[in-house]
């Protein structure tokens, strides 16, 4: 019985401040309140609990110094005014990298070093094909299907 | 209706500061209890008006400006606590903080009349407040000083309703613990 009542009394501590702050309905609210009536340890936290609320309620306002508000209103006159609210203000800000981006690219594309500029036999074969059939890195030319029109070389005859 | 933050400077400030004025002793009241003396206070409450005129473009008329500042105030309130706090760990010359509890269990309690001056209550009610950490002390000042709703605070702090709940709780059942010496001789309460 004892025990039973230690649980009864765990699970209504918990729900004090909801009763206390009117949280609670129904039964859980009339089980609290049942409970309250006659278990005095309960009672007493409740109370306590309701005396720390309205003494927190009835503290004083305090008043800030005589020069606070005075010097408040000179800051905000010194202060950026408030920024702009337009929802897409962001929009020149990206644009504008867009352009830098675009300008990069442009500029970038007339630095590429020219690769294809062997001094040899290769460079008539290679000029008359696309970029691609021509590796320098591979110290050759691959020939593609046909020739360039016009052109029959040995292959590889200058060296 | 004008829209703020649009250039006309003048006009911004005078707005504001009408809505302000609407609202200052709810406004210092609040940074007071948050940081339990004049000067921080002072200093809070000026960083989040402040901070509220820069961002006053972002304010909705026709929506509560005390609880949007006071959204701006507790930010400003919990983020200073907690550099503060890094400062603390790196500064070893600073003495740890106290908190003064002693007094409250003293023998003040002899005198109900007294106790139940509520000027006498100031200190060990603001001393008890001072030994919260800034995320229950900011609950406890909106909901029982402020007055506002779990619904409020979840909003203003944006957070959810439950953890505004289980965090009120706990710093309510702090101070019943604190202040219990104190409030128990006097006989506040009531009769549930």
């Amino acid at each position: 019985m004892r025990a039973r009542d230690d649980r009864l009394c765990e699970r209504v501590r918990g729900l004090l401040q909801d009763y206390m702050d009117g949280r609670l309905h129904g039964a859980r609210r009339r089980t609290t309140q049942e409970h309250v009536q006659r278990c005095p340890l309960c009672h007493r936290e409740l109370a306590e609990l309701t005396a720390v609320v309205q003494v927190m309620q009835g503290l004083g306002n305090p008043v800030p110094a005589d020069h606070f508000w005075p010097r408040l209103s000179s800051r905000l006159r010194e202060a950026p005014a408030p920024r702009s609210g337009h929802r897409l203000a962001w929009v020149p800000a990206v644009a504008l990298v867009l352009v830098a981006l675009l300008v990069v690219l442009w500029l970038g594309r007339g630095t590429t070093p020219n690769i294809a500029t062997p001094a040899s036999p290769v460079e008539s074969y290679a000029n008359g094909y696309p970029s691609s059939v021509f590796e320098p890195g591979r110290g050759g030319v691959f020939l593609p299907a046909g020739d360039p029109p016009g052109y029959a070389p040995a292959r590889n005859s200058w060296r | 209706m004008r829209l703020l933050g649009r250039g006309d400077e003048a006009a911004d400030v005078e707005t504001f500061e009408a809505l302000v004025a609407r609202h200052h002793t709810r406004f210092y009241r609040a940074a007071y209890r948050m940081t339990g003396n004049e000067q921080e206070a002072e200093d809070l409450l000026q960083e989040a008006l402040l901070e509220a005129f820069r961002d006053f473009h972002r304010f909705r008329p026709g929506t509560r400006f005390d609880h949007w500042v006071l959204r701006i105030m507790t930010h400003t309130y919990i983020d200073g606590r907690r550099k503060r706090r890094v400062q603390a760990v790196w500064s070893l010359d600073s003495p740890p903080e106290e908190v003064q509890t002693e007094y409250l269990l003293a023998d003040g309690a002899s005198d109900p009349q007294r106790l139940l001056d509520r000027a006498q209550l100031e200190e060990p009610v603001q001393n008890a407040l001072d030994s919260l950490s800034s995320e229950h002390r900011t609950i406890l000042v909106l909901a029982d000083i402020e007055g506002m709703s779990y619904e409020e605070i979840a909003r203003v702090l944006r957070i959810p309703v439950g953890t505004v709940r289980s965090r009120l709780h706990r710093a309510r059942e702090r101070m019943r613990q604190m202040l219990a010496p104190v409030l128990r001789p006097a006989g506040m309460g009531i009769t549930p």
